[in-house]
């Protein structure tokens, strides 16, 4: 009831007019360090920027009003546009242009890939490929944007690219595909090359990031030309080029009645080019990643507990400094540390690297839980079994061991839960789950709502999914449900 | 006699500054049920806690059948399965059931079978009357019903010694009494028990020896019969029969009078007694002692004493003082003489050759 009550409100949103002059000291947004921001600053001094990554999202804070106008190169806005029902215009003419290239990893590697490539560009420009591209995904109508089929060879080797597909026509999913002008190009190129390609999917900043500290070969990202940013990575000639405009909201509103629009976007999230597929597709990575740290991090709190329990002072010492470290500090920088930093030059996956660092966060909080239930039994129980003459370590195994896992039972079930969640932020390090997946979705579709729901719900599933298995555990783990049976297994009384 | 199962010699326990045991020497023949018993803070659960090491002594040594414990070398495990410990709080392990409380530590140490344990656990229940309680948890068992599952749990593992820390202090007076008949049943089968314990009752019907603690050792040791019948050490009178003692000491002739009747009036509040006999001892103290006794003396050194006993509400004085023998009693001061003799009854002289203060004259301060 409530979503559809937000639903309703989210659709009739009421959108006030913008004029120009209103623009001059406006919000205006651009994406952060781009040609846009920098023409808009020349021409509106007075405004105030507002930095967003995607399309999408500057397309959703424009129709809520949550800003006036966006500043946008002409072939990511009119796709915006298109999309119709969502009331966006152009105002005025170019305020300038902008180029795309590719970037390459700074190092022998890099320099070599970039002369190849820009070599393969000229080519392209001169036999008239690269016109030809240009005209299918860029010029031409949607109907002709059909991805070309490849069968990359890798006879010379794989690269490793990372991509942020939420940029159509440039770059984009379709049919749960990456496709678009770059993505097309850049498999001409690696064809050509005997390439093969390895794809990671991340956000703009974690891809510039990435490349630049080597972690990938090339970003193909939409990237910019700007001169600031050349020397970090070494950047291609230009692929293409683009005005730059800003959009503002038009007066003209969606004709569609609520039903209809309702079931537009529904179908828009689910059904066209089969969404629903990512969605799984999503929800599998993070069960995987959530389920793989559940695992082995329960497993070593267990080994770290017991440990402790040898008293060896400067292991315990370490091990107190290592949980105090780790669970005070932010999830997603220790996940990202982890990425760059421990795993940085090593090629290795994402979801691997997830698993690592969120088994070592659990593990630490499973051996807290642990290490503070067992305290607040031990001392006289530990007392009663060492003067029965058990010795200490199978008094703990025995007696201390089973009370403490039942006492810190209900924290445990909550931590659980709480990681879960916590992967939801794996989209740093180029990881495609649930959100990120909801994410790549709202950027294709121009609407954040109906991902965002679809996956609250997907999580809501998951948690009562955790939350049902583990309260049968629960109930196992009670020694009152064993029956007088059980206990007189053999014996015969 | 028979053999000598326990040794201790020159036992010592300091923590940080507090040094509770000093120097306990002790010899404990097999088949001996020991009580221990006095104050609180005198280390006798200390004492007890060294024997199965759950405490470590500072200096000394243990021996039992004549092998050091105390040396670094002692199995703690093998000797605490050979020494039972009861503790005032049971320590019973809530996520097992009764018999599985009692069946672990034989299975687990001694490898009895789950059969043997079990039919030994239940042989040892049905002794102590609980065997329908079998398959409960402990959290369903009254106090005193835990504590016996206590002893059954210790017994099982049937230990040459059976220690019992205060194991009737947490239980109410009904409770009390189930268990200290159970231990009286425990001490009759025959096994080495010590057991301290605030009840005088069961000191005395349990034991076959009384230790009296303080001072930082065994301060008495006798039967049941001679240390509660006539005790030979004060601080054992006092204890068994619940003396309170108020002790004043005088050693010069300015010493504070207001300040001496203000102890006098706290330890009366303090012990409950009657008001009266507040008003007597007030007297007597200042009749006795500045009246009479500080005129006579030209350095003085009184120590005055009163001793309250709970048992029979009486107040026994004795005033010891210096000087050459001299009874106060003799007095000529008719005043004084006839509010003492209206005070107090019983008066008694005596001079204790080699003591500093040696004359000592007891009163009885009247009841009214």
């Amino acid at each position: 009831m409530i979503l559809l009550l937000l639903f309703a409100i989210n659709v009739c949103m009421a959108k006030p007019m913008v004029t120009e002059d209103s623009l001059a000291h406006g919000r205006i947004a651009a994406w952060p360090g781009s040609m846009a921001e920098k023409y808009v600053k020349e021409r509106m001094p007075g405004a105030r920027m507002v930095y967003l990554d995607t399309l999408a999202d500057m397309a959703q804070n424009l129709r809520q009003n949550k800003i006036d106008a966006f500043a946008m190169n002409r072939l990511l806005a009119d796709e915006a546009m298109e999309s119709g029902q969502y009331g966006l215009e152009v105002l005025g003419g170019s305020m300038g242009k902008t180029s795309f290239a590719f970037a390459f990893a700074p190092g022998e590697k890099g320099e070599q890939l970039c002369r190849e490539f820009n070599e393969f560009l000229g080519d392209c420009r001169e036999n008239g490929k690269l016109a030809m591209l240009q005209e299918k995904w860029l010029n031409g109508s949607k109907e002709d944007r059909v991805p070309e089929e490849f069968q990359l060879s890798a006879e010379n080797g794989t690269l490793s690219v990372v991509m942020n597909p939420l940029f159509p026509p440039l770059l984009y999913i379709q049919n749960n595909e990456i496709v678009g002008y770059e993505a097309e190009l850049f498999r001409h190129f690696c064809a050509m090359q005997g390439y093969g390609c390895k794809i990671s999917v991340a956000s703009f900043e974690t891809a510039m990031a990435g490349v630049a500290t080597g972690q990938f070969d090339v970003g193909v990202s939409a990237i910019e030309y700007l001169e600031e940013r050349d020397g970090k990575f070494l950047f291609s000639d230009r692929t293409c080029e683009a005005d730059c405009v800003l959009v503002v909201r038009s007066d003209e509103l969606s004709e569609a009645g609520l039903l209809a629009t309702v079931k537009k976007r529904i179908e828009d999230t689910f059904l066209v080019e089969d969404r629903w597929k990512m969605f799984l597709r999503g929800m599998a990575i993070t069960l995987v990643i959530a389920f793989s740290a559940a695992g082995i991090g329960t497993a070593l709190g267990f080994l770290l507990c017991l440990l402790y329990q040898e008293r060896n002072n400067r292991l315990n010492c370490l091990l107190d400094i290592l949980s105090r470290l780790f669970q005070g500090m932010p999830v997603v920088v220790l996940l990202m540390i982890f990425y760059y930093i421990v795993f940085g030059k090593w090629d290795i996956n994402g979801v691997l690297v997830a698993i690592v660092a969120f088994s070592l966060l659990f593990g630490l909080s499973v051996f807290d839980m642990l290490k503070n239930a067992a305290t607040a039994i031990s001392c006289g129980q530990m007392e009663g079994a060492l003067a029965l003459g058990f010795p200490e370590r199978q008094a703990f195994l025995k007696f201390i061991l089973p009370q403490a896992v039942r006492q810190a039972f209900p924290t445990y079930q909550g931590a659980l839960v709480e990681l879960l969640k916590a992967t939801s932020i794996v989209g740093y390090i180029a990881v495609q789950d649930l959100t990120k997946m909801a994410d790549i979705v709202r950027a294709t579709i121009f609407d954040a709502f109906t991902p965002l729901v679809a996956i609250t719900a997907l999580y809501l599933v998951l948690v009562w999914l955790i939350q049902n298995i583990t309260d049968r555990i629960r109930k196992k783990l009670d020694p009152k449900q064993r029956t007088k049976e059980d206990i007189l297994r053999g014996i015969t009384p | 006699m028979s053999d000598v199962l326990l040794r201790i010699e020159h036992l010592k326990k300091s923590y940080g500054r507090a040094t509770p045991l000093v120097d306990v020497n002790l010899t404990v023949y097999a088949g001996e049920r020991i009580s221990i018993i006095g104050p609180s803070g005198t280390g006798k659960s200390t004492l007890l806690r060294m024997i199965n090491r759950m405490e470590e002594a500072t200096a000394g040594k243990i021996f039992l059948e004549g092998e050091e414990i105390t040396s670094p070398a002692c199995n703690l495990a093998h000797l605490r399965q050979n020494i039972g410990m009861i503790f005032q709080s049971f320590h019973l392990f809530p996520h097992l059931t009764v018999i599985e409380n009692i069946m672990a530590a034989p299975m687990s140490l001694k490898k009895l079978s789950r059969q043997e344990a079990y039919d030994k656990a239940k042989e040892l229940l049905a002794k102590v009357g609980l065997s329908d309680r079998a398959f409960g948890y402990p959290e369903e068992l009254s106090g005193g019903q835990q504590q016996r599952v206590a002893i059954v749990r210790a017994l099982a593992m049937e230990p040459q010694l059976l220690l019992l820390d205060e194991p009737t202090s947490a239980l109410d007076p009904t409770m009390t009494r189930e268990v200290e008949a159970v231990i009286r049943k425990v001490a009759e089968s025959g096994v080495t028990m010590m057991m301290v314990t605030h009840s005088m009752e069961l000191a005395r019907r349990a034991s076959t020896r009384i230790l009296y603690m303080d001072g930082g050792g065994i301060y008495e040791d006798g039967t049941p019969r001679e240390m509660f019948s006539s005790p030979k050490r004060e601080r054992t009178r006092q204890f068994i029969h619940q003396l309170k003692v108020l002790e004043i000491r005088i050693d010069s002739p300015g010493f504070d009078f207001y300040g001496c009747n203000a102890r006098i009036e706290t330890f009366c509040h303090e012990n409950d007694i009657a008001h009266s006999t507040m008003g007597a001892l007030l007297l007597l103290f200042e009749e006795l002692c500045i009246q009479l006794l500080l005129p006579r003396l030209a350095e003085p050194d009184i120590r005055w004493t009163a001793e309250y006993s709970a048992e029979n509400e009486q107040v026994t004085l004795w005033i010891d003082y210096n000087g050459a023998p001299f009874n106060i009693m003799d007095s000529d001061n008719e005043i004084a003489m006839k509010i003492i003799h209206g005070m107090a009854e019983n008066a008694e002289y005596r001079v204790r050759e080699g003591e500093s203060m040696v004359n000592r004259l007891f009163l009885t301060v009247r009841k009214r």
